[in-house]
């Protein structure tokens, strides 16, 4: 029981854990987004060009 | 890293669309903190379940272990009450001018008999300490824990041990030079039983130290004894009480 709670996890670790996530997560999303929305601006203005 | 943020902002502010992406940006982010509150409450409900887990676990064993205490101190209570008994059987001999009997022997055996209730089992408690006191979440049963185990339970030790020292005194000083031997009986038989052969019957009856002896004996049994084991046992019987109606709470 002593070897359990010294080398696993306890609940507190676990939420950092899965914050952890979810900020890796949160940034990856928020230059996926930046990067789309580049593309889609990048899009736009090569039509109105042509036009 | 701040370069890139700031070619961000600036290509975003010349698109004039900085508007949209904070907005989106802001709900991402309130998703996260969300997830990480409703994890945090997850863990926190989760700690408190397992807490009450390990406090009725305590209890279950402070349960066990005062009812075990209550009849230890019954068994004292019962020893001391042979004692008594005999003291004033002699006693009344003495002043009387009875007769010497045999039986008389089992008697001035008894008056010589010591309790070793070695205090109250401190193991629960010790656990109870490692664990943390807050663990109890009933102040009431916490304080009365404490109580009876740290202060009742140094005061049972400190004059059970003080009426161990004049039995013990008085077999050196006293019974050595009125009777043939002190304690003399089977050890092996646990209902303790033996004999102590006065050396001179009609001596003891003229005898006032033995006699004041006797009679401060049963003063002492009163305080050293009687007092603290019978205190003890109300507090044991009230602290039993209080954990059987937190455990049918629980429950």
């Amino acid at each position: 029981m002593v070897i359990y709670t010294k080398y696993f996890m306890n609940g507190f670790d676990i939420v950092v854990v899965f914050a952890v996530i979810l900020f890796a997560r949160l940034g990856v999303r928020l230059v996926t987004k930046y990067i789309q929305m580049k593309k889609e601006n990048d899009k736009t203005e090569d039509k109105n060009s042509t036009e | 890293m701040i370069k890139f943020f700031r070619h961000i902002r600036q290509n975003l502010i010349m698109e004039n669309k900085t508007g949209k992406y904070l907005k989106y940006a802001i709900g991402e982010i309130v998703l996260v903190v969300i997830g990480i509150l409703i994890a945090l409450q997850i863990n926190n409900w989760n700690e408190k379940r397992k807490a009450r887990v390990k406090e009725v676990e305590i209890l279950k064993d402070f349960q066990i272990a005062l009812q075990f205490e209550i009849i230890q101190i019954d068994s004292v209570i019962y020893q001391s009450n042979r004692a008594k008994a005999s003291i004033h059987k002699i006693l009344n001999h003495l002043e009387n001018d009875l007769p010497y009997s045999d039986s008389l022997d089992y008697d001035f055996f008894n008056t010589a008999l010591v309790f070793f209730s070695e205090g109250l089992n401190s193991g629960v408690y010790e656990t109870l300490k490692s664990t943390g006191f807050d663990v109890i979440t009933n102040k009431d049963i916490r304080d009365l824990i404490i109580l009876i185990y740290d202060e009742f339970n140094t005061w049972l030790l400190t004059t059970e041990q003080r009426y161990i020292d004049i039995i013990f005194d008085a077999k050196r000083s006293l019974y050595n030079s009125r009777f043939k031997d002190s304690w003399n009986g089977d050890y092996k038989n646990r209902n303790i039983i033996g004999t102590m052969k006065p050396l001179n019957y009609d001596q003891l009856k003229t005898d006032a130290e033995f006699k004041y002896f006797l009679r401060t004996q049963l003063n002492d049994m009163g305080w050293l004894i009687y007092n603290p084991n019978e205190n003890a046992q109300v507090e044991c019987k009230k602290l039993l009480k209080l954990i059987e109606s937190e455990l049918s709470t629980i429950d």
